[in-house]
């Protein structure tokens, strides 16, 4: 037996995830199938029928999305700002949970806890950035966990609008979860085999090390973005206007 | 039938013109340009609401949201004043490429 209310219940989530629309956008949609089904039903067609041709009449979800992305703000703005402004942004997630959870490490040496709380919170970092990936792998294959109004996806689908920017922020995001997970390894053993002055000195060049690269490539990549920014602001106000 | 291109190209000032004649939603100025142009003019209905959100984030349409008699919630949009000017611009636009045409076809498909 055709439930019209589950049929539009599921045409609703498709639209959300393969269109990747927003929930006021659904709701106009939705208003103007239940209207077509109303009147196509209220002539020779039965619901059902009168369903299938009104969705049809609607249009494909991934040609609805091409439409829709096309007047989005994100659409006016070449893709490789895109890419500049999602690296930084991870960058600066990257440098955040680094800087909290090595912040919580070091408190936890200071107080005296075992060296594994340390391992466990830094091991915790690489999970979390596995978990990131994953999520945004689910996004790239057009299932979405979140909801469209989340600000990751926003971030992500704004990545996501040139291919290329996809790849290399999965290359970035591999980076500091790799990274992580080696430099977990080497404390872990200059910890069992060294004492603790020689740990610190490791502990200090690495930091230095680190900082200064998760720095200075954000910092200059800053300096393009907004070099590039200056250059093409005419263009970009150009196809806004 | 008329083509892809012309009916994209077209649509920007039939919904500014549509929406002079005072507030609407989405599926009703679909049912009215399907009427005038006497099914010629044929959109895939979706693509309707991208048009409007276009002309909406241009400040030619403002919209509001109003629950109708069927007890959902529904969009309504209007024209602007700076619709109402983009809607002239837009008139000027067609009769120039109206009259050129005509110009070149003989004076059968006037306007007026």
């Amino acid at each position: 037996m055709f439930d019209l209310n589950q049929s539009i219940a599921s045409w609703r989530n498709t639209q959300r995830s393969k269109a990747s629309l927003s929930e006021s956008e659904v709701v106009e949609l939705e208003d103007h199938l239940r209207e077509s089904v109303d009147r196509l039903s209220s002539g020779e067609l039965s619901e059902e029928e009168a369903f299938l041709v009104a969705s049809r009449r609607l249009g494909a979800p991934e040609s609805l999305a091409q439409e829709f992305d096309k007047v989005r703000p994100s659409a006016t703005v070449p893709g490789w700002v895109w890419f500049i402004v999602g690296y930084l942004a991870l960058s600066m997630l990257n440098k955040g949970m680094t800087t909290l959870v090595l912040g919580i490490g070091a408190l936890s040496i200071s107080w005296g806890f075992e060296s594994w709380v340390t391992l466990v919170l830094l091991y915790g970092t690489v999970l979390l950035y596995f978990v990131f990936l994953v999520l945004y792998a689910m996004r790239w294959v057009g299932r979405n966990p979140w909801g469209t109004s989340a600000i990751g996806v926003r971030i992500l689908n704004m990545a996501t609008t040139w291919t290329g920017a996809g790849v290399l922020l999965v290359a970035v995001m591999l980076y500091p979860a790799v990274a992580s997970l080696l430099r977990a390894l080497l404390i872990s053993k200059v910890t069992s085999d060294v004492g603790t002055l020689s740990f610190g000195q490791f502990a200090l060049v690495n930091a230095t090390l680190v900082q200064f690269l998760t720095g200075f490539i954000p910092l200059v990549l800053t300096v393009v973005l907004i070099r590039g920014l200056r250059r093409s602001k005419g263009q970009v106000l150009k196809q806004v206007g | 039938m008329i083509s892809k291109d012309l009916v994209a190209a077209s649509s920007r000032p039939l919904v500014l013109a549509i929406l002079s004649d005072g507030e609407s939603y989405g599926y009703a100025v679909l049912q009215k340009v399907k009427s005038l142009s006497e099914g010629e003019l044929e959109w895939t209905e979706g693509m309707l609401y991208p048009v409007l959100h276009r002309l909406e984030r241009e400040k030619l349409i403002v919209s509001r949201w109003k629950v109708g008699e069927t007890g959902r919630r529904r969009k309504y949009y209007r024209l602007s004043a700076k619709g109402t000017k983009g809607l002239k611009a837009e008139r000027e636009q067609w009769f120039t490429v109206h009259r050129t045409l005509s110009r070149l076809w003989g004076t059968q498909a006037c306007l007026t």
